[in-house]
């Protein structure tokens, strides 16, 4: 018995060897990773050149190049102003909008007097690509003008400046 | 077999076994690294990150890593990748991808005497995270683990 005994203990201790020679060693490290937001940015639509006659509604003209869009987030907003660019506009013209959720003629300016922001789209969805859900449509009015209007020149091209935002309101 | 030869006998593998724990092989992990990258972009290590090893004897041995999430979320679509080694300084080897392994990778095989391994690098690519995707800007960490064994 007392053999057995020793016999079985050798075998315990070469299991023990065993283990020991063929065991494997580790180590670990940490690696800490962050992916940050991408940077945000808003490419307003190709410039374009709307028109009317004086007395007459003009029409709807739509940007050759859409807005587009980078963002992360899903709280942001796209607005846009309007802003006389030159000393030549005209006295009662009117330049309206519609796109993204507007879905209505919205003035954004009569000759140099801008309306307040217009929020084309909220809570637009995060993308590398994003665009309106209504591609941006610019129109002029020209109802209003006088034949001799106090500023400005009939016939005369001027420019509107106009800034589209991309901002959490 | 007397009682007496079976004692000297346990007290041999006794000392054997002592013998075999003094000689086991070693490992120990480079440094821990921080990755920082933009959406979109990738983030490789600035140095190199060195290994070190002994080996008991002259078998051929394996050194291999794999990573894991350790604390926190990982960004769905980031990859952790790592050079060095066998692997080389010229590609990059997947490791992990989000919060799935990508399994182990022999960083050095047939290892026969002490060593070390010193052009370590992570890549942390960024460039197929989805615009939005949960957690940008929220640390996370991966436990890369380096194991050192008998060549299979």
């Amino acid at each position: 018995m007392k053999k057995l005994v020793l016999l079985m203990l050798m075998g315990i201790l070469v299991v023990g060897i065993g283990v020991v020679v063929y065991g494997v060693q580790t180590d670990s490290q940490t690696v800490g990773s962050t992916v940050d937001h991408a940077a945000e940015s808003i490419t307003a639509p190709q410039d374009d050149t709307v028109s009317a006659v004086r007395l007459a509604d003009g029409e709807y003209q739509t940007p050759t190049v859409p807005l587009v869009y980078v963002t992360d987030y899903t709280d942001r907003d796209i607005t846009v102003v309007a802003a006389a660019a030159d000393a030549n506009w005209v006295t009662g013209a009117k330049l309206y909008i519609k796109g993204g959720s507007v879905v209505v003629d919205t003035l954004l300016i009569t000759g140099n007097t801008p309306e307040a922001a217009v929020t084309l789209q909220s809570d637009i969805t995060a993308s590398d690509t994003g665009a309106l859900t209504n591609a941006v449509q610019l129109k002029l009015d020209a109802t209003d003008v006088a034949a001799a209007p106090a500023n400005g020149t009939i016939g005369t091209s001027f420019d509107y400046t106009l800034t589209y935002t991309l901002t959490a309101l | 077999m007397s009682d007496f030869l079976l004692g000297f006998v346990v007290i041999v593998l006794m000392v054997t076994l002592v013998a075999c724990g003094v000689l086991g092989d070693t490992i120990v992990a480079p440094a821990d690294e921080e990755l920082s990258v933009t959406r979109g972009s990738t983030d490789i290590s600035l140095l190199p990150l060195t290994l070190t090893y002994t080996v008991s004897d002259a078998s051929n041995r394996d050194i291999t890593v794999s990573a894991s999430v350790g604390i926190g979320t990982p960004v769905a679509d980031a990859k952790l990748s790592i050079q060095g080694g066998d692997l080389g300084t010229a590609g990059w080897t997947l490791l992990i991808e989000g919060s799935a392994s990508a399994g182990s990778v022999t960083l050095k095989s047939l290892i026969v005497e002490d060593g070390s391994i010193t052009d370590i690098k992570f890549q942390l690519d960024a460039t197929n995270v989805n615009a939005g995707a949960g957690n940008l800007g929220t640390q996370w960490t991966y436990t890369v683990t380096y194991t050192i064994a008998l060549t299979l």
